[in-house]
């Protein structure tokens, strides 16, 4: 019977059961699917209820941002040399998966804290508030992809079978960025400044990253892009799309795993400190 | 159905005063906890108290502990630390089963989400499938008495509506342990009547944890009674009147008198002549005479006044009243101080702590001259203690 769960809490809950301790938190992801599934719909549903233009404000900012930037490009009033797509396709694409990333992390940052006295008055899978948060962005996603979409046709670029290949690539960005935003969730719980400084730090992220400009071929420039863990799937989505085939394959084997790590570290941190820092927030 | 629900052996929580302090310690505990530092040292730190010291329960299905003390004791921390949203700082909380908290039942509900929406967001985190909310919706929407209001979102639902949508939910979700902590203050008069029924058919299948500072609820549905004061434990025991008693005496009750009205008269002395005092207390025996004895001071355009006692209990609520009106006595304002004898008769009360009020109205209960509220506190001591206020000696006879 369900319902005949025992559960013992102690000050060193975490010590006492080792290993064993992941297994218990795949079984409570595991049961907490329908959860995360129900506050996802939740989250999504409720986001565009008082808008008219509703979800025409997904595309309506990076639109609107591509085309100011492309606008500045035609003027050469900022040069970003040649991209291997036209340009308005290659940044649309580049700022959709880029949105992607950085709004997960926000969504989940604010996760725990828009959930207000949820957190210290209900005991339930508190992961389910960090996950299902990702709703948004990955709804938001998929329409900006139609945008995209329409201005590939409308640009004439052809696209190869690589393209069924790209979740993949997707899926260590979500994980990663799933990850940080665990740690960050709990952060911003204890210190409300979390969010204003990821937001300054998305901002430079963005310009530090190949979004909005081809990848990087002069000196100093190629090592901040190699060490930035987020362009080597930016640049092999574009090329699975065009080519289908990787770069940099070493590098993205690097990027994928460290993804992992990201997420698996950021997930147990949050399951220890949120009964630590909750009775503090 | 004998089996213990929720064993808690000498379990302590500490809190801190001061925030920045708190976040200190917190990241420090933190860093210890995810490099997997034993804690052994558990002394407190600069700034910290303890929320929660050594306390010890044992609760079986069908049993109801009431948790009494004042604001501040530790009770919503005990029930925070069973429901698992806080860890202890030493000593163990098992649970058996799945938690339900009747603890500001509002909680999760999305105000742009319909009453129907929520139900179902609200059901899936207390643990419920889809399937289970689907096949008790409409005994839940039934219980709310909300049928009318369902599709509309909640944030125009007024409080009471918001209370009842979050108890009707709780209670269906079928808990093993319910946590009640001041939820039913909110309903009105014949929706507490029906969450009280409601909790009545809960206990049968479930240990239920109370948080009142309602006595005659704790008296009505409790099993068994823990007073807390300042985190410690004050009195644990199956006698429920008696835990009450311990807590009204916990509970300092110095509300020092006050006096209102036009103030033409004044209220020299009052004392209980059948009484005798006890560390600066008078003691009344229960069941004898209660004997008051007032010198007081009327002005002088005045010529008749009327007196009412009353005698009130720590909750401030008036039981009993006695007024020169009604037994046709007339007090002629014809001295400088009048001393007046009362006799209310054989007082009954159930042993605790009593305070008297005093007031002077102007002839045929007119304007209040004086109001002494609350002037003379005094003892009841007897034997008879029961879940009534009043304990009236009877004749009993078989037929």
């Amino acid at each position: 019977m369900k319902n005949s769960e025992e559960k013992t809490y102690t000050n060193n809950i975490n010590k006492t059961h080792g290993f064993g301790i992941w297994v218990l938190m795949f079984s409570e992801l595991y049961t907490a699917k329908e959860l995360i599934l129900i506050l996802a719909k939740r989250n999504v549903s409720v986001k565009y209820r008082q808008s008219i233009l509703s979800y025409l404000w997904i595309i309506i900012p990076p639109v609107f941002a591509v085309i100011v930037f492309s606008y500045l490009t035609n003027l050469r009033i900022i040069n970003v040399g040649d991209t291997p797509i036209p340009y308005l396709s290659y940044a649309l694409l580049n700022i959709s998966i880029w949105l992607l990333f950085a709004n997960i992390l926000i969504s989940s940052t604010k996760s725990l804290v828009d959930a207000g006295n949820l957190v210290t008055r209900v005991n339930f899978p508190k992961v389910a508030l960090v996950i299902s948060s990702i709703s948004d962005a990955l709804l938001e996603f998929l329409i900006r992809l139609i945008a995209v979409a329409i201005v590939f046709v409308i640009e004439k670029v052809s696209f190869g079978w690589g393209i069924i290949f790209t979740p993949l690539l997707l899926m260590p960005l979500v994980l990663m960025s799933l990850g940080l935003g665990f740690i960050l969730s709990i952060m911003n719980l204890l210190i409300r400044d979390t969010l204003n400084i990821l937001g300054i730090v998305l901002t430079m992220g963005m310009f530090l990253t190949p979004v909005l400009y081809p990848p990087p071929t002069m000196e100093p420039f190629i090592y901040i892009n190699m060490i930035n863990p987020i362009s080597p799937f930016l640049e092999n989505i574009h090329s699975l799309l065009i080519t289908g085939t990787l770069v940099n394959t070493p590098l993205l084997v690097v990027s994928a795993s460290l993804s992992l790590l990201v997420f698996l570290v950021g997930w147990r941190i949050f399951n220890i400190s949120l009964p630590r820092i909750s009775e503090r927030a | 159905m004998n089996e213990t629900v929720i064993s808690i052996d000498k379990l302590c929580k500490k809190y801190c005063r001061d925030l920045k302090h708190s976040m200190l310690y917190g990241i420090q505990d933190l860093a210890l906890e995810i490099f997997g530092v034993e804690k052994k040292n558990q002394k407190l730190r600069n700034d910290e108290f303890w929320a929660l010291n050594g306390i010890s329960i044992e609760l079986k299905k069908g049993d109801v502990l009431g948790i009494l003390g004042a604001n501040g004791s530790g009770k919503s921390t005990l029930l925070k630390l069973i429901s698992g949203i806080f860890y202890p700082d030493s000593g163990t909380v098992k649970t058996q089963g799945k938690v339900g908290e009747l603890i500001e039942v509002g909680a999760g509900f999305h105000p742009m989400l319909t009453g129907k929406e929520n139900i179902y967001v609200k059901g899936a985190i207390l643990g419920l499938t889809k399937k289970e909310i689907d096949s008790k919706f409409d005994e839940i929407v039934e219980f709310s008495e909300l049928d009318e209001f369902i599709n509309t979102p909640v944030k125009y639902y007024s409080t009471g509506m918001h209370m009842r949508l979050g108890f009707s939910i709780i209670a269906y979700s079928n808990p093993d342990i319910l946590l009640i902590d001041e939820v039913l203050s909110v309903g009105d008069v014949n929706f507490r009547a029906k969450c009280f029924n409601k909790i009545t058919d809960l206990i049968a299948s479930s240990g239920v944890v109370f948080v009142s500072h309602n006595m005659a609820d704790v008296a009505r549905i409790c099993t068994s009674v823990m007073v807390l004061n300042r985190g410690e434990c004050k009195y644990y025991d199956q006698n429920v009147l008696q835990g009450i008693n311990c807590y009204y005496e916990e509970s300092c009750f110095d509300e020092s008198p006050s006096v209102s009205g036009s103030g033409k008269a004044e209220l020299k002395s009052i004392d209980i002549r059948s009484g005798y005092n006890i560390n600066s207390m008078t003691v009344q025996n229960q069941l004898d005479d209660l004997i008051i004895e007032i010198l007081f001071n009327i002005d002088n355009d005045i010529s008749r006044v009327e007196i009412v006692v009353t005698i009130i209990n720590l909750e401030q609520q008036n039981i009993i009243q006695s007024n020169s009106h009604f037994d046709d006595i007339i007090l002629d304002n014809d001295l400088e101080d009048l001393r007046l004898m009362v006799n209310m008769g054989s007082i009954c009360l159930n042993p605790g702590v009593y305070g008297i009020t005093l007031s002077f109205h102007r002839e045929g209960r007119g304007e209040i001259l004086a109001k002494f509220s609350n002037c003379l506190q005094f003892r009841i001591k007897g034997d008879r203690l029961g879940h009534a206020q009043l304990q009236t000696p009877a004749q009993w006879k078989l037929n």
